[in-house]
């Protein structure tokens, strides 16, 4: 009996001993499955914009290349300081406001990181018409490249450089409409409200978008560009910033009347919560400041829309946009950083419209 | 009275509401052209023919509290403001001025 209790006790630690070390190797091997996982990405850096970047058509896989960037970039400056790539040559589809996103994103991420990327010729974009706009909106300086040679011609598009600031900053900004206006005919009332909206989106952001008390002026910014597109008949001006967005900066508002109604909202609604915030915020006088005379901003966005014949305002923050006069409303998965906001307007050669395109001189010849 | 002329002397691009928001604000106006007049016995002809546009923020912030802290017919008497590109600009500011002092009673 005393043998057979005894051969019972071995053979009982004997099995303990072996579960402790099965659990033991199986602790190893997932710690040795996480150490792998993370080398890989350490090891394939590369990132490959998708063909197809339009915010309409594509916005899930969009944003996540856009927070791919960020990680990667923030990634490699504490972990890895090897060259990172990023792989341009499938793109095909690209609008001025992917650019715009794209090219800020790629921007703050650098500053962030304190490094700076280099162009590699095997990433760059196949498709001719993607090169040139990318080359006209001088997107490749943030690779630390010159213009692309290209045997590209066209006149379908007129670009203007990406513009971006810390503060407000009307001079850069009424340069810009001095420079289409050139091209695109804006009776006075068009001229000023687009000069009042671009001006009030950039005193939004400086305003609201950013952590007043720590503000970074190398990278809490907003970038702007616009661009005609000539057989399209259409005059686009994209703004962005890669602030809180609209929902984080109500939520943490200083204003304790503003954070609760903010709440409130949140709460009550339950369909798309923040896309109907933002149609609200646009059909109402005030938005943040129900303070006098104040909380323009918004209200601004749309006058300009309503002074032109076929207009359409584009407000996307976080992760809901909303289209008006449209008055569509979207809710996403991936959150976009920040706020984007794109006026785009239907220009044609009747100069007794708001705005209409003005012809190339030799057509009146 | 002392002829201003607003884009030679300011600015062609009228910037944002306050000093901290950036350059040639409303605020920055007020208080370095504007209040100096209402302090003095001098009062001041603006002419802002050339500026590319006033938002409504530059505006508010440049003229209103002034008409609230010195009343109303005094700014009026001592401030005149005028553009041969907008023949309403005065009465746009003026009626910024009157709903801010609408709200403010």
């Amino acid at each position: 009996m005393k043998k057979s209790s005894r051969a019972n006790q071995k053979y009982r630690i004997k099995l303990l001993l072996e579960k402790y070390l099965r659990r033991k190797n199986r602790i190893a091997l997932n710690k040795r499955k996480k150490i792998l996982v993370k080398t890989k990405k350490i090891t394939n850096p590369n990132i490959i914009i998708p063909n197809d970047i339009s915010f309409a058509t594509n916005w899930e896989s969009f944003v996540e290349i856009l927070n791919d960037i960020q990680y990667t970039i923030g990634h490699r400056f504490i972990k890895n300081r090897s060259p990172l790539s990023i792989d341009h040559s499938l793109m095909s589809k690209v609008t001025p406001s992917s650019i715009l996103v794209l090219a800020s994103t790629i921007e703050k991420s650098q500053k962030l990181a304190g490094i700076k990327l280099k162009g590699n010729k095997s990433y760059l974009p196949q498709n001719e018409t993607v090169r040139y706009l990318l080359n006209e909106i001088d997107y490749w300086k943030y690779f630390n490249v010159s213009k692309l040679k290209t045997n590209f011609m066209q006149n379908r598009f007129t670009f203007f450089k990406i513009l971006d600031s810390y503060q407000v900053d009307n001079t850069k900004i009424g340069k810009m409409i001095e420079f289409f206006e050139k091209q695109v005919g804006f009776n006075n009332d068009a001229k000023s409200l687009l000069n009042t909206a671009l001006c009030e989106a950039s005193a939004n952001t400086v305003e609201h978008g950013y952590n007043n008390s720590n503000i970074n002026k190398d990278t809490d910014r907003w970038w702007l560009t616009a661009s005609i597109d000539k057989q399209e008949g259409t005059i686009s001006f994209v703004f962005y910033d890669q602030g809180m967005g609209i929902f984080k900066s109500l939520e943490h508002h200083k204003n304790s009347q503003v954070k609760k109604l903010y709440n409130r909202a949140s709460n009550l609604i339950k369909d798309k919560p923040h896309a109907k915030i933002l149609q609200h915020m646009l059909s109402n006088n005030a938005s943040k400041h129900n303070t006098i005379n104040r909380g323009y901003g918004m209200q601004t966005f749309k006058n300009f829309i309503d002074k032109a014949d076929n207009g359409l305002l584009f407000i996307a923050s976080e992760n809901a946009s909303y289209e008006y006069p449209k008055d569509s409303l979207k809710e996403y998965s991936n959150s976009l950083s920040g706020t984007l906001i794109v006026w785009k307007i239907q220009v044609n050669h009747d100069i007794n419209s708001n705005i209409y395109l003005k012809g190339d001189e030799n057509d009146l010849l | 009275m002392t002829y201003y002329n607003f884009v030679k002397e300011f600015t062609k691009y009228p910037g944002p509401r306050f000093i901290r928001l950036g350059k040639h604000s409303g605020e920055e106006f007020r208080e370095n052209i504007l209040r100096p007049i209402l302090e003095s016995d001098n009062s001041i002809d603006i002419d802002a023919t050339g500026v590319l546009s006033f938002g409504p923020s530059f505006l508010d912030e440049a003229f209103s509290p002034l008409a609230s802290e010195y009343g109303i017919e005094l700014f009026k008497s001592k401030i005149k403001f005028h553009s041969d590109d907008d023949k309403m600009l005065y009465q746009k500011m003026i009626s910024y001025v009157e709903r801010y002092l609408e709200k403010k009673n």
